[in-house]
């Protein structure tokens, strides 16, 4: 329906666009994140992916992190045009070390690649840190804050220069894993 | 937006195009570091050509029935440098951007790592170009098994030895210790490192790298001159690494004047109390520092550690973090590199230029790789020691190697990166030497 408002010029379309909120899109990303990890882990269903997920298990950890990394990335994506694409990383010195640090709480370490860094960015990021964080504090049973997700925004300056986390884009020792492109 | 499948996902690329794959860029800094320590050590020319290309490469095609029953094919790669000085020793890993190259220059890079800290191994690295979350842990375990058997012609305990590297781990390390033990009859669990416990790993494993750096760092102290009590240290980066290397200089009596993770760096000019930082990570949510406060700390970041006022600064976090843009604002006077590649070339001149003594990553960090080494030692002889034993014969490795490296440098007055590569060419080249060209 093509409409003409005194708010909106002629010929643009009159359709409501609805987004979901952080907190339901989080909540809906936890639950598909341990979907997508029982299955790959051949268990029985969520419940037992989230009591791997809480003794700290690696493979369930990599799992889980890259479903809900996906989906965030996709969820941040599409409320922020300046974002191009994600990565999950490691926070290691080291690749053997990764393997050899023991059980670590979840946590999506993932790196944004955005044209610009602007506030609204950063502010959807840190509205869906908090509703994860939220969420996934339902999930476990903790009644404090609760962190998931540590996004880190990088600009083509910073890419083009390796500097900071940035550095880890063109990295061959510890290469972070590609996660979405727009 | 692209749907994402491991066909389709690329590897990372800057937004204008990148002119060099970054393998083929690993591989060629790689040989040109090799040839200019060639001429230097005026190496034979015939032992400069071997040492130039890997020994041995082998591509194999890995065919996976995945879960839903269609076959994947997936390549898979084992490169091995140099065997001259013992069998080859290097990690595998599973990544979306594994090539030839990269595969190729991480080898020779292993080969180099092993001679500097003197353990009788060679180089070698492998892995699959895959994506490891697109896979269930059944398909895993099918394309690790299926791999193992296309390369166990090269494999053995006196051939070559894997190791974990990026996504793999313990787990798949027992796989493949499990794939050759069937295949050849008998259990045969020093074909790998990185194995569980329960399974022929080595206590002392967890803490090496860390602990490795702070050996190093209190040699060269002592080199130096200086009393550890009195030493102040910078850490960038607080994983596995960093924390340990932290904890161990503080036992050391050194003063941890700031450290710092992803969320930032604590600063303390009068020292930083370990023991409550600790356990203010234990408790926070994210397992980090941030939100850590304290009479006489101040918050800093990652680039101003760098730049602190400290007498060691260890880089622990990250590649390419010192970089030329930040190099001259370095006031440390010495540099130990905890992370794999924490300080890019132009940065390297500045330093020198500036007269701040860095102990390479190739050195530095070999406490790991050390510790690989016991491992397979304890797994030869069917006897496995304390974690006091492990850490006892680490240290020994470690204080050994950085001696000797200090004092080559100091005479052939060069800096460590370069003293220690000249060590490591010298040592594979009379290797060669030695053993002659066969037949």
């Amino acid at each position: 329906m093509i409409s003409e408002t005194p708010h909106r010029p002629a010929g643009v379309l009159d359709v409501e666009l609805t987004y979901p909120d952080a907190a339901n899109a989080a909540s809906g990303a936890l639950a598909a994140a341990l979907e997508f990890c029982a299955g790959r882990m051949g268990l029985s269903g969520p419940d037992a992916a989230l009591g791997l997920l809480k003794a700290g298990d690696s493979r369930a950890r990599a799992y889980f992190e890259y479903d809900l990394g996906k989906q965030i990335a996709e969820y941040i994506s599409a409320l922020d045009a300046e974002v191009q694409s994600a990565y999950l990383y490691e926070d290691e010195a080291t690749p053997d070390d990764s393997a050899f640090a023991g059980p670590r709480p979840t946590m999506v370490h993932m790196i944004l690649w955005a044209k610009r860094k602007t506030k609204a960015l950063f502010s959807v990021v840190e509205g869906m840190e908090g509703a994860l964080g939220r969420g996934w504090a339902d999930l476990i049973g903790v009644s404090g804050p609760v962190h998931l997700l540590d996004a880190q925004i990088v600009d083509d300056n910073e890419v083009r220069a390796g500097t900071g986390v940035a550095a880890l884009l063109k990295g061959i020792h510890q290469p972070p894993l590609p996660i979405w492109r727009r | 937006m692209q749907s994402l499948t491991a066909a389709t996902l690329a590897a990372p690329e800057t937004q204008t195009a990148v002119a060099t794959p970054p393998g083929q860029d690993l591989w060629d800094t790689v040989v040109a570091a090799l040839d200019d320590v060639a001429a230097r050590l005026n190496l034979d020319p015939g032992i400069h050509a071997i040492l130039r290309q890997p020994e041995r490469e082998l591509t194999v095609a890995v065919p996976v029935v995945m879960d839903d029953g269609k076959i994947t094919i997936y390549t898979g790669y084992r490169v091995q440098h140099s065997s001259a000085r013992g069998p080859c020793k290097g990690g595998i890993r599973y990544h979306v951007d594994v090539d030839l190259n990269e595969v190729r220059a991480l080898s020779a890079m292993m080969t180099w790592k092993c001679a500097v800290i003197g353990i009788p191994y060679g180089g070698a690295k492998g892995g699959i170009r895959c994506d490891p979350t697109q896979m269930s842990r059944h398909e895993l375990e099918r394309m690790t098994r299926r791999f193992t058997a296309m390369i166990l012609p090269i494999l053995g305990p006196k051939r070559d030895i894997p190791a974990p590297d990026v996504n793999t781990n313990a787990q798949v390390m027992a796989w493949i210790a499990d794939t050759v033990s069937m295949l050849q009859g008998s259990t045969n669990l020093e074909i790998v490192t990185g194995k569980p416990l329960n399974l022929g790993g080595s206590l002392g494993r967890m803490e090496a790298t860390g602990r490795g750096v702070a050996i190093v760092t209190s040699e060269l102290q002592k080199r130096r001159g200086c009393q550890l009590s009195e030493t102040t240290v910078a850490v960038q980066g607080y994983g596995n690494v960093g924390s340990n290397a932290v904890r161990i200089l503080h036992g050391m009596g050194c003063k941890i004047l700031a450290i710092s993770d992803i969320s930032g760096g604590l600063y303390n000019p009068h020292g930083l109390d370990i023991a409550t930082v600790d356990a203010h990570i234990a408790s926070h949510p994210k397992h980090l520092l941030e939100g850590f406060s304290g009479q006489g700390i101040d918050r800093v970041t990652n680039e101003e550690l760098l730049e602190l006022d400290v007498d060691v600064l260890i880089p622990a976090a990250l590649e390419h973090q010192i970089r030329r843009e930040n190099a001259h604002r370095v006031k440390a006077r010495c540099i130990v590199e905890g992370a794999n590649g924490p300080t890019t070339r132009d940065a390297d001149e500045i330093l020198n230029d500036n007269n701040i003594i860095v102990v390479p990553d190739i050195l530095a960090n070999a406490g790991g790789v050390a510790v690989s080494y016991l491992e397979w030692v304890q797994d030869l002889q069917r006897f496995f020691w304390d974690e006091d034993e492990v850490n006892r014969q680490l240290k020994a490795i470690m204080v050994k190697s950085f001696r000797e490296i200090w004092d080559f440098s100091e005479a052939q007055g060069v800096r460590l990166r370069l003293g220690a590569l000249m060590v490591a060419v010298d040592k594979v080249a009379e290797a060669v030497q030695a053993r002659g060209i066969w037949p």
